[in-house]
């Protein structure tokens, strides 16, 4: 029964599926009854919705469908050059057709697809970074997205990093308009108007020199949106302010053409906001500078040092900037180029210092109001004409400097009023020409230097009576110090490549004369009289050196590997009023640099070197460099013997954004010289003393970022240890002093809503000090100083955006109170689409703090520092970029 | 007179053909994906996918092979200099794009079949890696839009995988990246789980098509000859290296 029942059930099934199926042939052809192939053919629902099913013509045109259905279908047939054919077919209906196509331009259309661009990607080579991925809608200028960009940390003067090392070259559409002041670059041009940052690690400028000698620097090359470039960019803003009746104002012109680049700035500020990093030149070594001599005394105003806090906060200034920037294409492969600015700055201060120095016995104690005022004018210009191709670089630059520097100073306690000129004159011409024939390379340097520094410093009232005037009050001091330096460096060197090594010889001399001379005068009823012989000199020095260096370098995928000796022979002779003293010095220095790269993403560099320095500023007499600091450095010829190691780990993965370093450094250096320390009441004397000195340092870092594309986050996190071994003679003690700094910091960038960017800062370091002298350790309190800062912007519609930052800084001391600071700033905007105008109200210093107090060590001096801040001000602001 | 016209008629058929045959393999539009091949989480192919749309075939083709290719060729042409001796400057794994596609696919809509083409060691070989009307597509009734254009879902099996397919209506071309072929409409987006994926980035329409399909001659071997060269190839290669000591593998999918 049940077998006969399923086989019923079976048979009307099959008899309904049979009912419901259709077949559908036919042929395809054109309007000359040719067979048409690869035509599309579908049979749709009769809503045109669903693929009931479908097939492409075979080489005769044929075609087959089946398909399941009770209601009427559409069948569609559509091929390139013809008219797509749509025919309605009745319920149920198996046919056999013949499609006739009629031809028609039916072109395909053109698609691009506009997909996001990626946030980073690139190759070995090149890194690019999308400007339009990593900025939110309140950046102006390209150092605000630069500054997010993974991998890329930006110093406080403007100096880009890149994997922890500064960068060599900032190019804009390939060109070097700027040399090293690109912080004019980074400052002014408009973010809008840039399509890549991309990053060229291991960057040789020189095009004759690549593949000859190694660079491990990257430089940064900005690529312009294509309606950026041949036409003047414009930006700039006006803004008004109380109280302090605050102005910030400035103009911006750029252009950058295929042969004629330029960037014109115009800025006037007394905000607190300082434009001299704009004008540094970011890659010369902190605190070095060709201007002047090392071998001229340079006297200061003593101030206390910088507080961490953001220098706009205390620095009460009136800074003007103009620059003028230009490229011009000479030729394909030449360029002028000429940079001019000039600046003036005049920067108050206030600041209560409180200095403890810790000595055996006993401790000196020093209280210093500090009211001060720096006025400097200074020009600075650089001529450019450079040719750079594959095998011949030519390049002479002449570079000027003059400036104008006044330093004012009246101390409340001690009651002194201090006064400092500093004008300074310098001239610099360096050529450069490098010729390279085949598998060798000429290189061919010559500098020429001359500056000239005279300088003043007067102190009033009289100091130091009983050292200086038998104990009867006089009406004050007088130091002036002159130098002028002439100096002389040429070299020729010669590199041969042969496979993958290059061996490179090199030969030289160097001729400096400088003549100093220094008096330290009282002045007593108008007359300015020298209170003894040991407070006066004139100095000539003469140094020169000849100089052979030999190098041997290798070069592979992989391996990258160099041995260098430099060897030089330097005779130097100082003919002072007193002594005349010469020395004959062979120096022997040699240098090791290994990089291997482990695979695409890692990369490791160990160097070794032994290196001498020689300090020529050996003066007999006292020279009063600041109103309470004598010094005398009978010392022959300073030398300093260093080794040094140091180890980096790179590693680099743009697919997944992360960027991470670690850092090894270790220098030992044997000094020929000691600094003696004397302290009588507040005046302190510094004497060098022959004596075997060793100083150790040592440095780690470890600094990482994750990039994390989908919630549009950058994470750096890092830490550094820095320890420093020193050895100083103070009260005629001996004192090992040893200065430890452990630090951390996190900074995480933020842009997961369209509509919200944060910016989150924290950085917390430990300073420990330890010193013996005497056989009595002292172990000091470390400091602990920490620094956290949150920034907020909304961005609402219709372009409106909201904005503040808070910040914490925090010092702590066991023995002493602990110093805690927050401030606040606030910022209102409203953003006009045609013209590009902002148009913003903000407000600084909302917690209206007065002050800020620090803590600080320096060997065994502990400072306690109190600078007063700007007020709570209100600015008034419109910026425009056309 | 009757060998007159008989000749005439010949020449006649001989100038239809050839002027069908210019019209019909000439390339009518090329679109570019974005082609991936990640095989247990790396990645071996990573290369801008070229497709050359002709009336009688179609070739798929790596960008960034074609880039080296271009390259190589320069450099021998700048170390010859004219002259019989070339000494070419050393090469690197740096030189040569990375995560390249080095296989080519033909499609030949008369003989239906998609051949694999690849050079293995000097030789290059091909082999039949899919006839086009064999592939039967599902498509199901998900829809969505990508990059403007109405998609449809398709999925089919090819050995153990499974291939998904967005196809669209609007460019009426039964084409797709790879061996993909069949769909009523040109594919969009695809990928199947042994780990090839591909993305429409560009399509340029010929509008007075000129140019035909340029292809290697090729030796056409069974699939079981062409793994097996490959193998033979790629084992004689573990101790390839490049100038520079750099190891060289040999690359090609393996679905």
């Amino acid at each position: 029964m049940n077998v006969r029942l399923i086989c019923i059930l079976f048979f009307f099934s099959a008899t309904l599926v049979a009912k419901a199926q259709i077949n559908i042939k036919g042929t395809i052809v054109s309007t000359g009854n040719k067979a048409i192939a690869e035509a599309n053919v579908i049979l749709f629902s009769n809503n045109h919705q669903d693929i009931l099913a479908y097939t492409i013509t075979d080489i005769e045109g044929n075609f087959s469908l089946k398909s399941v259905t009770k209601d009427s279908t559409l069948l569609e047939v559509s091929i390139l050059g013809f008219e797509k054919q749509i025919i309605v077919l009745g319920p149920n209906i198996s046919k056999t057709f013949v499609v006739v196509m009629k031809p028609a331009i039916n072109n395909l259309p053109e698609v691009i697809i506009k997909q996001a661009p990626a946030p980073i990607r690139g190759n070995k080579d090149t890194i690019s970074y999308s400007v339009k991925a990593f900025s939110d809608s309140s950046d102006r200028r390209i150092i605000d997205v630069i500054k997010k960009l993974p991998g890329i940390s930006v110093s406080e003067t403007g100096q880009i990093l890149f994997n922890n090392r500064a960068i060599n070259k900032f190019y804009i559409e390939g060109k070097d308009l700027l040399e090293d002041q690109y912080a004019i670059a980074s400052n002014n041009l408009p973010s809008a108007d840039v399509d890549q940052v991309q990053v060229l690690p291991d960057h040789q400028p020189i095009k004759a020199l690549k593949g000859s000698i190694y660079s491990n620097r990257a430089a940064i090359n900005i690529k312009l949106r294509k309606d950026a470039k041949s036409r003047i960019i414009g930006m700039g803003s006006v803004g008004a302010g109380m109280p302090l009746n605050t102005r910030n104002d400035e103009v911006a012109l750029l252009k950058f053409d295929k042969d004629l680049q330029f960037i014109n700035t115009i800025k006037t500020n007394n905000t607190g906001k300082n434009l001299d990093p704009e004008i540094m030149e970011q890659n010369k070594p902190s605190g070095w500078s060709d201007n002047y001599s090392a071998g001229t005394p340079q006297l200061s105003v003593l101030k206390p040092d910088v507080p961490q806090i953001d220098q706009s906060r205390f620095w009460f200034n009136n800074n003007n900037l103009i620059s003028s920037n230009f490229l011009f294409g000479v030729s394909k492969n030449i360029d002028l180029k000429l940079n001019i600015a000039l600046e003036n700055d005049r920067i108050s201060s206030r600041s209560l210092v409180q200095t403890a120095i810790y000595l055996p016995a006993d401790s000196i104690n020093l209280t210093e109001h500090h009211s001060s005022i720096n006025a400097y004018s200074k020009f600075i210009s650089c001529i450019v004409l450079e040719q750079n191709t594959d095998n011949l670089y030519l390049r002479n630059s002449l570079n000027g400097y003059a400036s104008r520097e006044t330093n004012t100073d009246d101390l409340l306690a001690p009651a002194s009023d201090q006064q400092l000129l500093q004008p300074l004159f310098n001239l610099v011409n360096r050529l450069k020409a490098i010729i390279k024939t085949g598998n060798s390379t000429v290189d061919i340097n010559s500098m020429v230097n001359y500056s000239t520094q005279p300088q003043s410093l007067t102190i009033k009232p009289g100091l130091f009576a009983d050292t200086l005037n038998g104990g009867y009050s006089y009406d004050g001091l007088s130091q002036k110090v002159s130098g002028k330096t002439f100096s002389t460096e040429n070299d020729i060197s010669w590199l041969l490549r042969l496979r993958d090594f290059s061996i490179s010889t090199l030969s030289g001399f160097e001729v400096k004369n400088e003549r100093t001379s220094n008096a330290l005068f009282k002045i007593q009823n108008g007359m300015y009289l020298i209170p003894g012989a040991d407070f006066t000199d004139t100095i000539n020095r003469q140094f020169s050196r000849v100089f052979e260096n030999v190098g041997l370098a290798f070069e592979s995928d992989n391996w990258n590997g160099s041995i260098d000796l430099k060897s030089s022979y330097n005779y130097i002779e100082n003919t002072e009023k007193r002594v005349n003293r010469n020395d004959r010095l062979l120096l022997i220095e040699p240098a090791l640099t290994v990089r291997y790269t482990i695979n695409a993403y890692v990369e490791n560099t160990l160097s070794l070197s032994r290196s001498t320095s020689i300090i020529n500023n050996g003066n007999s007499s006292y020279v009063l460099v600041d109103y309470r600091d004598l010094v005398n450095d009978q010392q022959t010829i300073d030398q300093k013997k260093s080794y040094a190691a140091v180890y980096a780990l790179n590693y680099r993965n743009i697919v997944r954004g992360i960027f991470a370093n670690f850092d090894l450094l270790y220098v030992s250096t044997a000094n020929n010289f000691l600094v003696d320390y004397l302290y009588a009441g507040i005046l302190t004397t510094r004497n060098f003393v022959a004596f075997p000195n060793r100083t150790e340092s040592f440095g780690a870092s470890l600094n990482g970022s994750k990039y994390d594309d989908v919630i549009r986050t950058n994470f750096n996190i890092g830490g550094n240890y820095t320890l420093n071994r020193l050895n100083e003679l103070q009260q005629n003690n001996l004192y090992h002093i040893i200065a430890e700094v452990y630090s951390v910091h996190t900074r995480i960038t933020s842009s997961f809503s369209p509509n919200i960017s944060v910016i989150y800062n924290t950085s917390l370091s430990a300073f420990y000090n330890s010193n013996d002298a005497g056989g009595k350790k002292l172990i000091e309190s470390p400091i602990l100083s920490l620094k956290q800062n949150l920034s907020l912007k909304l961005f609402l519609q219709p372009r409106w955006s909201i904005g503040g930052n808070v910040t914490q800084y925090a010092d702590f001391q066991r023995s002493m109170s602990k110093f805690e600071s927050y401030f606040a700033d606030f910022y209102f905007q409203k953003t006009l689409a045609k013209p590009k105008i902002d148009l913003s109200v903000g407000a600084d210093n909302i917690f209206d703090a007065k002050t800020f107090k620090s803590y600080g060590y320096t060997a065994n001096i502990f400072t306690m520092s109190t600078y007063t801040l700007r007020p709570r001000s209100l600015m008034f602001k419109v910026n425009f970029q056309f | 007179m009757f060998r007159s016209f008989a000749i005439l008629i010949v020449f006649g058929l001989l100038s239809i053909m050839s002027v069908k045959a210019q019209t019909s393999d000439k390339i009518v539009a090329t679109v570019e994906y974005q082609f991936k091949y990640i095989k247990n989480g790396e990645t071996i192919i990573d290369d801008i996918g070229i497709l050359d749309i002709a009336g009688d075939k179609s070739y798929f083709h790596g960008k960034g092979a074609d880039d080296d290719k271009k390259m190589l060729n320069e450099r021998i042409a700048r170390a010859s200099n004219g002259s019989n001796h070339i000494t070419l400057a050393p090469l690197s794994s740096k030189d040569f794009a990375q995560n390249a596609c080095e296989f080519k696919i033909i499609k030949d809509y008369a003989k239906r079949m998609a051949v694999m083409v690849q050079y293995i060691g000097r030789q290059n070989l091909g082999f039949v890696k899919d006839t086009l009307s064999s592939r039967k597509w599902v498509i199901g009734k998900e829809t969505k839009k990508i990059d403007g254009f109405f998609c449809r879902k398709a999925t089919t099996r090819k050995d153990t995988s499974t291939i998904t397919a967005w196809f669209t209506t609007e460019i009426p071309l039964p084409e797709g990246p790879y061996y993909y072929y069949g769909l009523p409409g040109l594919i969009v987006q695809v990928r199947s789980t042994a780990g090839i994926s591909a993305e429409l980035l560009r399509m340029r329409p010929v509008n007075k098509p000129r140019e035909k399909i340029k292809t290697e001659p090729f030796a056409l071997v069974t699939a079981t000859q062409w793994y097996k060269a490959a193998a033979n190839e790629a084992a004689a290669f573990k101790t390839g290296q490049f100038s520079n000591g750099d190891e060289a593998k040999l690359k090609s999918e393996s679905q």
